[in-house]
């Protein structure tokens, strides 16, 4: 089937994002614009005016409230249904990234490092059914180096950032303190992405490979060795694939020939390691690789500003068996 | 506690820095003369003087005792014992007075004292000398005779990031198949040696070489900062080449001469000024038997191995020389002389060591000269330009032309042909009679000929125009060429020139290498990160231009097949297995389906392994997640709810049920 193309940004896609019943699409950009999408038809629903380039975004279990990370360095909060801004809260610099905990009660915010300042990962608390503000409940200690994403590990136990010095740093809520450092990429690792029920994730990296660990061993169980940088990937959640996109950044190619190849979006097998396919269409580096929770759509966002709505065809899933999660019960 | 707390710690403070004062016990100053005349205590004072005057007559020798053994009739014994200032001249007088004529019937035997006690105590049981053990230098040649290599696979290595990897192309598999894997192996770059043998590391004390089966260190050449490095035709010695700012000419540490087996360094040279330096700075003649280098100018020093001597201890003197080249498999060179108002140009092939002049050729007016031998030896043929005076005085045209020199036909006969335009590139045919030359003006239409030589005359085969080309990569056996754009947009041709028609073109992108696999049946084509910081890595191709398969890998260095050692087969024995090829075919392709099926089961229990290794961490994750569902609900995620919920799609069905026309307003 062919791709729904939505064209309204004219920067970078910073972000595509699904909500939990996958049948609205959220799409941060460059533009400081976030635009809303329904998924099946590609018909747009409004957009959400941010002071800044919108580097992040999050949406709650129930679809009520988006918040939004930006490099005006505002964290906000929306209502997703009327668009009204409901809180702000500032830093000193950039936000780059933002997400809600599991049963949306908290909110981090990643800022950046830069003017002096050290990146860190602020911790706040949010009651979505009366104040509906933010209030800062604590900060982590900072890893010295930029953090490019920071996510909550299950049961919002843990929080873990990608880090700029190839570094996964993995930081315990309770005690609020760095407990573990993974150092396996030896370039910036640009994206964490959790599998289903976040059993398992997937590290990318500007090395060109993209790893695959178990969460609660974080044990390396895959590598998925590129060639190109990875800024982005997209787990299926019922079948073993995964997304990989990315590119090198424009200032870095130099030919004036441009290998349309070069920005596809590529299917590799989740458990043999190998590439099953890919999908060309942007013309830029990919940047945002999403799925919905019923693996059926996925979409991506591209440095030329296209977001691309994939259906997948009934072929596909009739291609590989589904991952099965639960054993048959032995009689 | 510091030094200066008080006087007294001071000193005993300081006594522990001095070194504890040794007594010399032993008798290492005294020598024993023998044989001294038998004299009466008379005598004693007269003799003694003798003595003294005798043995103290060597520079810097001072006698500072004397003593004559005497026995009971206080009459000398025949010896003396004599005691030195220094040990230095008692030895020295041991070896220098020693058999000094005192007169007719008296020879003063000189030997140093402590010997007579090392003789008297030497022990005079046999002790039968140890045996060394022997142990044998592994076959560097063993990769030959793996089971792959019989199969008629080969080798390469590959390096990307900080790793190194040696492969088997085991084409079918699709990827490549690695031997052997190794972190931070050399701290710039690898390279094979000429026949494959070894594989050379550099680090920054020198270089190592690895090779034999496990691919253990064979050899260690010290040699700091060392850069390049070149071995000898089959491999016997080789060349390293360090930077130095300052050399010393008395001990020159630039380039120097190695025996790869032993490891011992043979000499060591001065590098030339560095708008000089070319490399190879030593070219090597075949079989490994001579090195020379140029002197511009003034001649060809030329080294014999294995004792790096001066041949005949004087340079090979060539007024006026510019350039020369040994011929890549007989022992002979070829020099050119440009044109020396009112001399022409000469071209002579000269025969070593005997100097006897194969072939002479002058050319009117030339400026320089390149040689190009055919790998066999067989031809030489010379790249001549020179300018032509045109019309006015002023005008200038550079031309090119080549001489052809037939070196294995006797008396060498030689002709001449031209090539319009620019030449770009030259190339011989391995093993045979075919040249390729890309020429032209424009870098976007460039000509590709083909000249044959034929039993007369150099005749052209075939020409291939308006092409985007502009390096020549011939097959290693032969016939088949792959014409590159390499450092731009990296057009591929590849090109039969039997049949004197093109296999088809590709493309690898910023393209900057190509390698052609030992046998001929692949090439590869990679980018260099050294050049390149996009998309680096390889793609194989069969030879006739489809893509085996093709690698991507961030900071991907460099690729080089493994050398082959030369042939041992005769033509004629080649010629016998080309008429039998149906027969081994055969056998080939049956031994090719019974790997491939073997491959291939490996390859699928391989795979149902890793699945069932990954099931198992999904399931033992998913069940515990199952179990922690009450924890979620307390966090009030709503993950859990959604298994319960029950859906219903509502689709709006619009149906057009009647029309009816209601009349509002007359």
């Amino acid at each position: 089937m062919r791709p729904i193309s939505l064209r309204l940004h004219e920067r970078p896609i910073t972000q595509v994002l699904f909500n939990r019943e996958g049948d609205l699409l959220f799409v941060a950009a460059k533009d400081k614009l976030v635009s809303l999408w329904y998924t099946t038809s590609g018909e747009r629903i409004g957009s959400y005016q941010c002071g800044g380039v919108v580097y992040s975004i999050d949406v709650s279990q129930d679809s009520k409230f988006l918040i939004t990370a930006s490099a005006d360095a505002r964290a906000k909060v929306w209502d997703v249904q009327s668009g009204r801004e409901l809180d702000s809260t500032d830093f000193e610099v950039s936000a780059r990234s933002i997400e809600f905990s599991q049963g949306d009660k908290q909110i981090l915010v990643v800022t950046d490092q830069v003017m002096g300042c050290q990146a860190k990962i602020h911790v706040f608390n949010f009651d979505k059914d009366e104040v509906r503000k933010l209030s800062l409940s604590y900060t982590l200690p900072s890893p010295q180096c930029k953090i490019t994403q920071a996510t909550w590990g299950p049961l919002n136990k843990t929080i873990f950032a990608s880090c700029e010095d190839g570094a996964v740093r993995i930081y315990c809520t309770e005690k609020r303190e760095l407990i573990k450092t993974i150092l396996d990429h030896n370039k910036l690792v640009t994206r964490i992405e959790w599998t289903k029920h976040r059993i398992m994730f997937m590290t990318c990296s500007k090395d060109g490979t993209a790893k695959l660990y178990d969460t609660k061993t974080l044990k390396l169980l895959r590598t998925f060795d590129t060639g190109r940088p990875i800024n982005a990937a997209g787990i299926s959640p019922t079948k073993p694939h995964v997304i990989l996109g990315g590119g090198q950044s424009a200032e870095s190619v130099t030919t004036t020939k441009v290998d349309a190849s070069q920005f596809k979006v590529r299917f590799f097998h989740i458990v043999y390691g190998e590439e099953l396919g890919g999908l060309i269409g942007h013309i830029g580096p990919v940047h945002s690789i999403s799925f919905t929770p019923d693996g059926k759509t996925f979409a991506t966002g591209g440095e030329e500003g296209l977001v691309q709505v994939n259906h997948l065809d009934e072929s596909y899933f009739e291609f590989d068996d589904d991952l099965i999660y639960n054993p048959p019960v032995q009689h | 506690m510091t030094i200066f707390d008080s006087d007294e710690e001071l000193v005993t403070t300081l006594s522990d820095f001095e070194p504890p004062v040794q007594i010399d016990s032993s008798f290492s100053k005294f020598i024993v003369v023998d044989n001294i005349p038998v004299a009466p205590e008379a005598k004693h004072e007269k003799l003694k003087s003798i003595l003294v005057k005798i043995y103290s007559n060597r520079p810097g020798a001072e006698v500072v005792g004397i003593h004559l053994a005497l026995d009971a009739q206080r009459n000398t014994k025949g010896f003396a014992f004599i005691e030195y200032s220094k040990k230095e001249s008692a030895i020295d007088a041991a070896t220098s007075l020693n058999n000094y004529p005192l007169d007719k019937s008296h020879t003063l035997k000189v030997n140093l004292l402590d010997d007579f006690s090392k003789f008297a105590n030497f022990d005079e049981s046999y002790k039968p000398p140890t045996r060394e053990e022997f142990k044998p230098k592994p076959n560097y040649n063993q990769w030959l005779s793996d089971s792959k290599a019989l199969k008629g696979y080969d080798q390469f290595v590959t390096r990307y990031g900080e790793y190194t990897d040696i492969c088997w192309n085991e084409m079918y598999v699709g990827k490549p198949m690695v031997e052997k894997s190794s972190v931070s192996l050399t701290s710039s770059y690898v390279q094979w040696s000429n026949t494959g043998s070894y594989l050379v590391t550099f680090h920054p004390d020198g270089i190592a070489l690895y090779g034999g089966k496990d691919w253990i260190q064979v050899n260690l050449f010290e040699h700091r900062g060392v850069q390049l490095v070149d071995f000898s035709p089959e491999d016997k010695y080789l060349i390293t080449f360090a930077p130095i700012a300052s050399d010393n000419p008395n001990a020159p540490k630039s380039i120097v001469v190695w025996d790869v087996r032993s490891g011992k360094k043979l000499r060591s040279f001065m590098a030339p000024p560095k708008e000089h330096f070319t490399w190879p700075a030593f070219h090597w003649s075949a079989k490994d038997k001579f090195i020379a280098r140029i002197e511009q100018e003034k001649g060809i020093h030329i080294y014999e191995t294995p004792s790096m001597n001066l041949l005949e201890d004087k340079i090979y003197e060539v007024k006026g020389i510019k350039d020369f080249s040994w011929s890549p498999t007989d022992l002979s060179l070829a020099y050119f002389v440009p044109a020396n108002d009112p001399l022409p140009a000469k071209i002579c092939l000269v025969e070593m060591p005997s100097k006897k002049l194969l072939a002479e050729k002058s050319i009117w007016g030339a400026t320089d000269a390149r040689f190009h031998w055919q790998n066999e030896g067989a031809y030489l043929c010379v790249k001549t330009d020179k300018v032509i005076a045109g019309k006015t005085k002023k005008e200038k045209i550079p031309t090119t032309s080549f001489e052809l020199f037939r070196t294995h036909e006797p008396n060498v006969p030689i002709e001449s042909f031209e090539i319009q335009y620019a030449i770009k590139a030259f190339s011989w045919e391995p093993r045979g009679k075919r040249i390729c030359i890309i020429h032209g003006e424009f870098k976007m239409n460039m000509f590709v000929s083909f000249l044959e030589v034929q039993k007369s005359s150099v005749k052209l085969v075939s020409k291939l125009e308006n092409r985007k080309l502009n390096t020549i990569f011939w097959s290693p056996r032969g016939t088949l060429v792959l014409l590159a754009n390499l450092g731009d947009t990296g057009e591929l041709e590849f090109y039969n020139t039997q049949d004197c028609e093109s296999y088809g073109t590709q493309e690898h992108l910023q393209c900057t290498g190509v390698d052609w696999n030992p046998s001929g049946r692949y090439v590869t084509t990679f980018v260099s990160h050294w050049k390149v910081q996009t998309d680096t890595g390889f793609n194989i191709w069969s030879f006739n231009g489809d893509l085996v398969y093709s690698v991507l890998k961030d900071r991907f260095f460099q690729f080089n097949w493994r050398p082959r050692p030369k042939f041992m087969l005769t033509n004629k024995e080649i010629n016998q297995i080309k008429q039998n090829i149906k027969k081994y075919q055969e056998k080939f392709d049956k031994q090719d389906e019974d790997d491939n099926k073997a491959i291939q089961h490996i390859e699928q229990t391989r795979l149902d392994n890793l699945m069932k290794e990954f099931l198992s961490f999904l399931q033992k994750g998913e069940q515990e997640y199952q179990a922690l569902e009450p924890t979620r609900k307390q966090l009030g995620s709503y993950e859990d709810i959604d298994t319960n919920d029950v859906y219903e799609s509502v689709e709006t069905i619009e149906e057009l049920i009647d029309i009816k026309t209601i009349v509002l307003k007359k």
